[in-house]
């Protein structure tokens, strides 16, 4: 097996990267804008951009996770399943993969009961996003909807990736001893 | 007992003396092990969560709920008027730690911090390096304070030791670890909410649900004991026997400030105790609050079975902590204090702490305080509060005092009793820390009267107060009659109240 045949290109990787950024950064910034108000009852502007910084840093970690999710399917399965359209496949999967994430987490509620056949049904879930991405690849417009998409969503990479940067140095910084 | 011999018997009357000129106690012990033996005492706080002072019977509650306890206190000075700060966690351990009161810290609010500038004010900078100091905040809650201060701790022990599981994560950033505790597991990773964090939030709350489910909780017929809102669970005699290993074992002088999370609901007797109090007794019945969530009684009798039988189990396994540690010898070298950061109600249609009522059940909290090799009781009836075991602490290891502490050494350790001191609850989860208190509950205590102030909730600001010496239950207001010491308690309780707000312009 040639591994390095599979490997994406960065011109393949950005876009897909930038979808992920998208969904897994303003999902967490909605929950920081939530929070907001409890905090300023309390916290100093310093404390709340700290907290701000942690899960940044910890938006950063997960976006990198889920784009190895493409990536090794790109390098494991054959050329014409993944590599050839790697971009709009990418998408299709981290999108729809991640929009799963996002109705399972709402569920997850305090007073309600744990969501364990959401649980149950994520391989079945599983299916069912490789299913559409296959669909959506088939379907020309919506393969460049997907693609068109992506590549507009570059531009949040500009933000992201600096604040992210400077998260993770504030994280570590605030931890060298 | 054992017979008293010369040595003892000048101890003993060595210690009398002075107690005998001291109003509100029969007896007072000079200051720690240091004046007599020449050596540091150990100094140990242990803070039982939610623990309160009325539902035990070491302090007369009905049901047999602190046998252990009772036993204890026969060797113990024993404060029947100890209040907290608060009447919940954040502002509890905050005024225990730092030995001001809410109004001061400013730490009022859920997951609020001591304020920025006060974290210097602790009393583990106050007892000084010379002494090991230790804390364990078993109580995900007294984090909050806790971590604030770990540059002043020696050994900060993590909320899951001796746990059975746990998904926290802040303490693996030890460098920063009340921040990462605030980001972290506060947040981002805080179960049993939306999760913050998309990806990383539903693959720890499935370990959490799949890892909990499948712990083994025999002898907990109502599943194991757990930090609520918090993937931390553990059982009684395992937390216990780890204390009893832990506690011998430090570096000697040591002070160690031990929180634990029980009896904070949920309420998860061990099997022996479960039902143990499916009785007879029905305790008094009292008028729903208005500013209560209007629980019915038969709901908060049904809970509070379960929340005595919580104690009971606590108090059994207390038993084995403290059997071990006469057994290895710390309590003859020991302070040992027991209390509480705020108590627990199921009255007036308010069931557990998150309440803006501040009557005894939420605030009144044991303190028990055995003093190196004790062997008989004090009792001390003169009101006293949390922000008196600082001093107290810096007293028995030879600190003084410190300015800017609002406490008095606590009588019986070295303090004089003062019948005349006032001494304040205060509740104020509503209103923002950084400006003046606006929205909050003031409860104040002096001599047997007690003064309760509400102000923010309703248009018109409302006092109650009562006479808890001849009125324990807190049934007969005597505001609206407007004895004649009204005018002047009230006075006293504003004029503390705008003095602590002078800070704040808005």
């Amino acid at each position: 097996m040639n591994l390095r045949r599979g490997w994406p290109t960065l011109g393949q990787l950005t876009p897909v990267y930038a979808v992920i950024v998208v969904l897994v950064f303003s999902w967490s910034l909605y929950r920081f804008f939530w929070r907001f108000p409890s905090w300023a009852f309390f916290a100093t502007a310093g404390e709340i951009a700290v907290i701000l910084a942690y899960m940044t840093s910890v938006n950063v970690l997960e976006s990198l996770l889920v784009l190895l999710t493409p990536i090794v399917m790109s390098v494991l399965l054959p050329e014409n399943w993944f590599h050839s359209r790697f971009v709009s496949r990418s998408v299709s999967l981290v999108a729809l993969a991640l929009a799963f994430l996002m109705y399972l987490d709402s569920q997850l509620q305090t007073y309600a009961p744990f969501p364990l056949e959401l649980y149950r049904a994520a391989p079945l879930a599983g299916v069912a996003v490789l299913w559409l991405v296959f669909v959506i690849d088939r379907v020309a417009i919506l393969r460049r909807a997907v693609e068109a998409l992506a590549d507009r969503a570059t531009v949040f990479l500009y933000v992201s990736i600096p604040l992210g940067l400077v998260a993770v140095a504030t994280v570590l910084i605030r931890n060298v001893s | 007992m054992p017979p008293l011999d010369r040595r003892g018997f000048l101890k003993l009357l060595g210690a009398a003396a002075p107690g005998l000129l001291l109003p509100g106690t029969s007896l007072q012990h000079g200051r720690a092990n240091e004046s007599r033996s020449g050596v540091t005492p150990n100094v140990i706080i242990l803070v039982l969560d939610a623990l309160s002072a009325t539902n035990m019977s070491v302090y007369g509650y009905p049901r047999p709920t602190t046998p252990v306890l009772e036993g204890f206190a026969e060797r113990a000075t024993v404060y029947h008027s100890h209040y907290s700060g608060g009447n919940y966690t954040i502002p509890g351990v905050a005024t225990l730690l730092t030995g001001t009161y809410p109004w001061t810290h400013r730490a009022i609010n859920h997951s609020g911090g001591v304020r920025r500038g006060l974290a210097s004010h602790n009393i583990f900078r106050a007892v000084g390096a010379e002494v090991h100091r230790l804390a364990f905040p078993q109580a995900v809650w007294s984090n909050f304070a806790v971590s604030q201060f770990h540059e002043d701790i020696d050994e900060l022990l993590p909320t899951s030791t001796f746990s059975e599981l746990d998904f926290l994560v802040a303490d693996m950033f030890p460098n920063d670890i009340n921040m990462a505790f605030r980001a972290l597991d506060d947040f981002t990773f805080k179960v049993k909410d939306v999760p913050t964090s998309l990806v990383f939030g539903a693959l720890q709350q499935g370990l959490d649900y799949r890892g909990s489910t499948h712990l083994s909780s025999d002898g907990y017929p109502r599943g194991l004991p757990h930090n609520v809102n918090y993937p931390v669970y553990f059982r009684l005699e395992k937390l216990f026997g780890g204390l009893a290993r832990l506690l011998p074992s430090l570096p000697q002088p040591f002070f160690a400030y031990v929180h634990l999370f029980p009896p904070h609901a949920p309420y998860r007797p061990s099997r022996k105790f479960n039902g143990k109090f499916f009785d007879d007794w029905w305790p008094v019945n009292k008028p729903v609050h208005r500013l209560s969530d209007g629980g019915s009684y038969a709901k908060l009798t049904d809970a509070r079975r379960y929340y005595d039988a919580y104690i009971a189990s606590i108090d059994s396994e207390l038993g084995s902590l403290l059997a071990s540690l006469q057994s290895m010898g710390v309590l003859d070298s020991s302070y040992l204090m027991i209390t509480s950061d705020h108590g627990e109600m199921f009255e007036r249609g308010e069931k557990a702490h998150n309440t803006a009522l501040l009557y005894d059940p939420v605030v009144h909290v044991p303190l028990l305080v055995s003093t190196p090799a004790q062997e008989s009781r004090l009792d001390v009836r003169t009101p006293t509060n949390a922000v008196d075991i600082l001093p107290t602490v810096a007293h028995i290891l030879g600190k003084a005092t410190p300015t800017w502490s609002e406490g008095t050494i606590l009588p019986g350790l070295g303090g004089v009793a003062d019948e005349e001191r006032s001494t304040f609850s205060v509740e104020a989860k509503g209103n923002p820390a950084h400006s003046k208190l606006r929205k909050a509950t003031v409860a104040m205590r002096r001599g047997s009267l007690k003064l309760i102030y509400y102000t923010g909730y309703e248009s018109d600001d409302a006092f109650e107060l009562y006479d808890l010496e001849a009125d324990p239950e807190e049934m007969q207001d005597l505001y609206p009659a407007g004895p004649a010491v009204v005018g002047r308690l009230r006075e006293e309780l504003m004029e503390a109240m705008y003095s602590a707000d002078a800070l704040y312009t808005t």
